[in-house]
């Protein structure tokens, strides 16, 4: 009986995903073959809530775009980019999709479709540059909602504070101006009612996705941040709103805890308990994370579980009674922590090293990111320190497989194991 | 950064745009003057953003304020869809008389890079010559570049 529950649970959360997001990219192939309309939104604040009270699709071209690293073709698409044009400096992202529009919307998992308007936020700097690429294509209307970040690291303001209210108050501004367009671009009536439910399924989503990751301090592990994290954001951020994304999401919390109940980890026989800060390396998704594996090393949490949830790890939930007011607070909060993650990554694993019991940090600053990546050697010293913990440094790519050498990196790894376990080995010695 | 065409030689009147915010190396600089004459640039457009005077009567930092928005010139790290950026340098092109344009391309400003690419375009579309030049912030070496540059001038020159 108990096997057979096991069975049932353990496992479930990577399952369903890969469902769920076959059936998103259906309903996107589906909507680009009978040219309806859809939304481009990203990552830190899609404003899913809004979107989805007119029932858009959401496009992210994020993850559209690490989709073909994962499926190994990114290099046929960054090639067509470059020969456009785009220099090999800019976001691998951003190359890809412009390569995907050209393309008439193919990608490896179904045709995706034409935007009917877009909308950004001022986390990284590329949305904007990205969606004026869009607004040149298909002169589409381009929604840019400027959040309001942290005026300085660490330095936080809450409900009450009277900036706070300030920034509050223009971002609910901001917030009606979307609404209003996008009644003008579906022709649709806005519907206060079923914001409330869509934001009473997101309250469940960022209420579970904040305890699945807590749960992840149990010892071992129970779900590896790099690879299954990225599975369950992606639910996270397609499902945003939705009744199937709050069920997804209670179904993985019940998995965690069940798992936590019964001391049942991942395949790794964890030995190191790791954080991860940057952005995972697509190109070779699986073998990046085995050359850590495979020393006994376990990403516990990562900042990117962090950011690119756009802030929802904080698990904020929405008052019903005052849809939209709380939604700019939830924005405000959810966003400006997601560019905090990015920005002052420090901080972030200073908190996750405090909490999770962590050996070591391991940095991956991408070459065609800067957004992420251009900060990290900074906040490593910080870190060091502050933690006195041990770190890595090394250097990959999330889209171009062109400027990532499999070698150099297990080179380093390898080293960074040796010495993590002499250093073990010297503290059980002076124990 | 953002040059206008410039001549030297008679006849080479070019601009140089370069989306870039700070000033690109002296050196990149002299080297382009020796081949055309740079007759309108972006260089530092920060320090004449606002184009025309700001009113002095009623609230000054409402004026401001507007000055910024409505009587400023354009940088790819502006976003207005009132002011699509690359008619805007077709626009300061054919004021200036240029007969070409050196798109300055900082390999260390994404934003900048972003925008060469509907800047070179938009250039092929109206017919415009133009010299897409790669450079490094810290780079000390140009004769690479110099030739490249000179290749250009010299076809449009006898070409």
């Amino acid at each position: 009986m108990e096997k057979k529950l096991t069975e049932g649970i353990v496992g479930r959360g990577n399952q369903d995903g890969a469902k769920l997001f076959k059936q998103w990219f259906e309903l996107l192939n589906q909507t680009a073959e009978t040219n309806g309309l859809a939304a481009y939104v990203f990552v830190m604040g899609s404003m899913a809530e809004i979107l989805q009270v007119f029932n858009l699709p959401m496009v992210f071209p994020e993850i559209n775009s690490l989709q073909t690293a994962v499926r190994r073709v990114a290099h046929e698409y960054l090639n067509e980019a470059e020969d456009y044009g785009y220099s090999p400096d800019i976001c691998g992202y951003v190359k890809a999709d412009v390569a995907l529009q050209l393309r008439g919307g193919n990608h490896p998992m179904g045709r995706i479709p034409k935007p009917a308007l877009a909308v950004l936020t001022n986390a990284c700097n590329t949305y904007i540059k990205w969606g004026e690429i869009w607004e040149r294509m298909y002169g589409i209307p381009v929604f840019v909602l400027d959040v309001p970040g942290s005026r300085q690291g660490g330095l936080l303001t809450f409900s009450g504070d009277v900036s706070f209210e300030n920034d509050r108050r223009y971002v609910e501004a901001q917030i009606r101006e979307l609404i209003t367009l996008c009644e003008e671009v579906t022709g649709k009536k806005f519907d206060i009612d079923r914001l409330r439910e869509v934001q009473g399924y997101a309250n469940t989503m960022n209420r579970s996705w904040k305890r699945i990751l807590e749960l992840n301090q149990s010892r071992p592990s129970l779900f590896n941040a790099l690879t299954d994290g990225t599975i369950y954001l992606g639910v996270f951020n397609g499902f945003r709103g939705l009744k199937e994304g709050a069920e997804y999401f209670q179904d993985l919390q019940e998995e965690m805890e069940y798992k936590a109940a019964n001391g049942i980890g991942t395949l790794t026989d964890e030995k190191y308990r790791l954080v991860f800060a940057g952005v995972p390396c697509y190109p070779i998704f699986r073998r990046f994370n085995e050359l850590f594996t495979n020393w006994g090393g376990t990403f516990v949490n990562s900042t990117y579980l962090w950011f690119a949830s756009g802030g929802g790890n904080r698990g904020y939930e929405y008052d019903l009674d005052r849809p939209i007011e709380s939604l700019a607070e939830g924005v405000l909060l959810s966003v400006r922590d997601a560019m905090n993650s990015m920005f002052h990554q420090n901080l972030a694993l200073e908190e996750i090293i405090d909490s999770y019991d962590i050996d070591g940090v391991i940095f991956n600053p991408i070459k065609s990111c800067r957004t992420v990546s251009t900060g990290l050697a900074d906040g490593r010293r910080a870190l060091m320190a502050s933690r006195g913990i041990s770190s890595l440094f090394i250097e990959s790519d999330m889209m171009d497989r062109r400027v990532v050498s499999e070698a150099q990196l297990k080179n380093r790894i390898d080293a960074f194991f040796e010495g993590l376990a002499a250093r073990k080995q010297r503290e059980l010695t002076t124990a | 950064m953002r040059i206008p065409l410039c001549e030297p030689l008679p006849g080479c009147e070019k601009l140089h745009e370069g989306g870039f915010c700070e000033q690109p190396p002296l050196d990149m600089l002299e080297m382009m003057n020796r081949y055309c004459y740079i007759v309108d640039d972006d260089l530092l457009i920060g320090l004449r953003w606002i184009q025309e005077d700001i009113p002095i009567e009623g609230d000054p930092l409402l004026n401001l304020a507007n000055a910024y928005i409505e009587q400023s010139s354009y940088s790819p790290v502006q976003h207005d869809q009132r002011k699509p950026k690359e008619n805007m340098l077709i626009e300061r092109t054919k004021n200036a008389n240029a007969e070409a344009v050196i798109v300055a391309a900082a390999k260390m400003c994404e934003p900048g890079l972003e925008e060469q690419v509907a800047y070179s375009l938009a250039l092929e579309k109206a017919g415009i010559p133009h010299f897409v030049n790669e450079f490094e912030e810290n780079m000390t070496s140009f004769d690479q570049l110099e030739i490249q540059l000179e290749t250009f001038v010299e076809n449009l020159l006898f070409g």
